[in-house]
């Protein structure tokens, strides 16, 4: 687990990015889809925030809507979305279209179809960096080299000739984040960017991306279904469920007392190593069909500690002690648990 | 990249002597004996038989084929039995025509479909879309020589466009204008189904992960649709427009014949009509050489566009 504490001028830095009550809904011919439901979630500079949930839960939207790149059928609502104090919802497409890749960068979850298959992985950085930056195209590629140095890319002055397919999945991986962090944004969007790697890219892939993140100041908004990943990469975490906020804690928080109990089903459906014998705690059931959701809390059917006020009454994100909130009617589950018991 | 290029003429070769052999048995198993139509119809049988040697008809057929083989490996393919003159000859002063032709329907055609299936693609469902789709459907259902016919009997009655023969070169207004009709006539049947296609795989295209990275990256979305979507979606459309001129080489036919047009086509139809068969075979075999040679090019411009192929192999 990650223990290194961010410096105080961090933690009262204000937010680079202020999301609030963001909703997300898709026009569909069997209907409108809910997407996401009164997400609100902010970043200061330098800080890296992961968003959680299994799949179905919203966090590619979320991604998607701060790099508007949400497709046209996607209809956002927010009563606020800012990024370093400029309002994202009044800006003109041009003024939004300069910020994604120079301001906010993302990295994708699969390097094998992220890249242009046709093109030569130095003529993409090219296109990267000249699209914010006027420079001559013998000099972009020079930076471009060393951008693929950075990402430790053996012999990148070869590479730049290469064609995707002509390199491992780790290294377009490198490639995809060295184009990504050309510009040194100020927001990096990471969508499971180490879902599709060998587990022992993983690794190298999440270092490389804190490293950099952090040699250039980046905040980084971390989205992953692993509970392994956020632990290794996140200062705060965000825990979705159908498209809803359920609980956010500072991460070493979350890990030592879980306060909803979806967080504590992703912590039981973690493999822990060094707990020889401990059992794996799937969660039980699916996520739920967002065009038909349960009534009370969403998560009720798959809660072990559910009983009628949950099937009739939705619970709101509530702050609780240490600046932390959670969307359950009996957090702080251990009293709960004591008092039930 | 060259020992696959290598690999494809060789194989075409085959198909080339598969040719060769089916136009040579096609005179063996028609019913005109070429020394009659040579001898004419005051020849003696005595006459008929010396031209017969003459010509080593009297020997066996394998021997002839080879005979065959290695006349039409110098270029000489035979004379025509019409009027003598020679069908390497002939087919060399109708191919400049054909291939004027061909370019000049394609020149408007293929950047016609390409806008066409563009607009559609970035506009699907919308207006735009289903007219493109209408007109395309409509291209492909029309045959070539009605459209030619509606456009002769349009041209006659206004007297807008010559509607017979070439004009002379393309740099002459002249020539400009015989070749208008016929070219928009073949051209049509190109318009549909690239259209079709480039709308079907662009639509995909703008929906791949890279042109989503492209778009994260800042791009302008002229940028993305032409240089990432576009770029990606080219493969199958240029493998689409090679198959293509094989049609278009059949609508050629009929076009060439309806205008009068001096190319290979109308004169495949006029030898075939008159019995003329040494020359319709020439015709065929020039044809089919050209077909092939055009699926060669295809391959190499799939090559070019898409650097995955070559490294498949």
């Amino acid at each position: 687990m990650k223990h290194m504490t961010l410096p105080d001028s961090v933690m009262t830095a204000p937010p680079l990015l202020t999301v609030e009550n963001l909703s997300v809904t898709f026009r569909t011919d069997s209907g409108p889809l809910p997407a996401l439901d009164g997400i609100s979630l902010s970043i200061r500079p330098g800080e890296t925030v992961a968003v959680v949930g299994e799949s179905g839960s919203g966090k590619s939207v979320l991604s998607l809507a701060v790099m508007g790149l949400l497709p046209p059928t996607a209809e956002l609502t927010a009563s606020g979305l800012i990024f370093d104090g400029e309002d994202l919802q009044a800006m003109s497409k041009r003024t939004r279209r300069d910020l994604r890749g120079r301001d906010m960068a993302m990295i994708f979850q699969e390097p094998s179809t992220a890249l242009n298959p046709v093109q030569r992985i130095g003529d993409q950085l090219i296109e990267a960096i000249r699209l914010h930056e006027d420079i001559p195209t013998p000099k972009a590629r020079a930076r471009a080299i060393e951008a693929l140095a950075a990402t430790g890319i053996p012999s990148p002055e070869l590479r730049v000739r290469a064609y995707p397919h002509e390199l491992s999945g780790g290294m377009r991986q490198r490639a995809l984040i060295a184009m990504a962090l050309i510009h040194r944004p100020r927001l990096l969007i990471a969508d499971e960017p180490t879902t599709a790697l060998d587990v022992t890219v993983q690794a190298q892939i999440l270092d490389l991306i804190r490293d950099l993140a952090r040699d250039n100041g980046t905040a980084t908004l971390f989205i992953t279904h692993d509970m392994g990943v956020v632990a290794e990469m996140a200062d705060r975490v965000a825990v979705l469920y159908a498209g809803r906020m359920v609980e956010t804690a500072s991460a070493s928080d979350l890990f030592e007392s879980p306060e909803h109990p979806y967080t504590l089903g992703l912590l039981g459906s973690m493999p822990q190593l060094n707990q020889r014998g401990a059992a794996m705690l799937p969660i039980a059931g699916t996520v739920p069909d967002l065009r038909q959701m349960p009534p009370g809390c969403h998560f009720h059917p798959r809660c072990p500690f559910a009983d009628h006020r949950c099937a009739t009454q939705r619970p709101d994100l509530r702050p609780l002690a240490g600046n932390r909130r959670s969307a359950c009617h009996y957090a702080p589950l251990l009293e709960t648990l004591e008092t039930r018991a | 990249m060259i020992a696959r290029l290598l690999r494809r003429a060789g194989i075409s070769l085959i198909v080339l002597a598969g040719v060769l052999l089916i136009g040579f048995l096609m005179l063996q198993v028609i019913p005109a004996d070429p020394a009659v139509a040579i001898a004419g119809p005051q020849g003696t049988d005595d006459e008929i038989e010396a031209i017969r040697r003459h010509l080593g008809l009297d020997q066996p057929i394998l021997l002839q084929f080879v005979w065959y083989i290695s006349r039409v490996v110098t270029g000489d393919m035979g004379q025509s039995v019409i009027n003598n003159a020679s069908v390497s000859a002939e087919l060399l002063r109708a191919a400049g025509p054909t291939i004027e032709l061909m370019c000049a329907a394609m020149i408007w055609a293929v950047p016609t479909a390409l806008a066409l299936g563009i607009l559609a693609a970035l506009r699907r469902g919308g207006i735009v879309d289903r007219l493109v789709m209408a007109v395309s459907v409509m291209g492909v259902s029309v045959p070539v020589f009605w459209v030619g016919l509606l456009m002769i009997q349009f041209a006659a009655r206004t007297r807008a466009f010559p509607i017979q023969g070439r004009g002379g070169p393309l740099w002459t207004a002249e020539g400009l204008s015989h070749i208008l009709l016929p070219a928009t006539a073949l051209g049509l049947i190109l318009v549909g189904p690239v259209a079709r296609m480039t709308r079907t795989t662009l639509s995909d295209a703008l929906h791949a992960d890279h042109v989503r990275t492209a778009r994260a990256k800042g791009a302008s979305e002229l940028r993305v649709v032409l240089n990432h979507a576009l770029r990606t979606a080219l493969l199958p459309i240029i493998t689409l427009v090679g198959l293509q001129v094989g049609t278009l080489m059949g609508g050629a036919v009929v076009t060439e014949t309806i205008f009068s047009w001096p190319g290979v086509g109308r004169l495949a139809v006029g030898s075939i009509i008159t019995g003329d068969y040494p020359m319709a075979q020439g015709a065929i075999i020039f044809l089919a050489s050209a077909f092939i040679l055009v699926n060669i090019t295809v391959d190499v411009l799939n090559e070019l566009a898409d650097p995955r192929i070559g490294s498949r192999s």
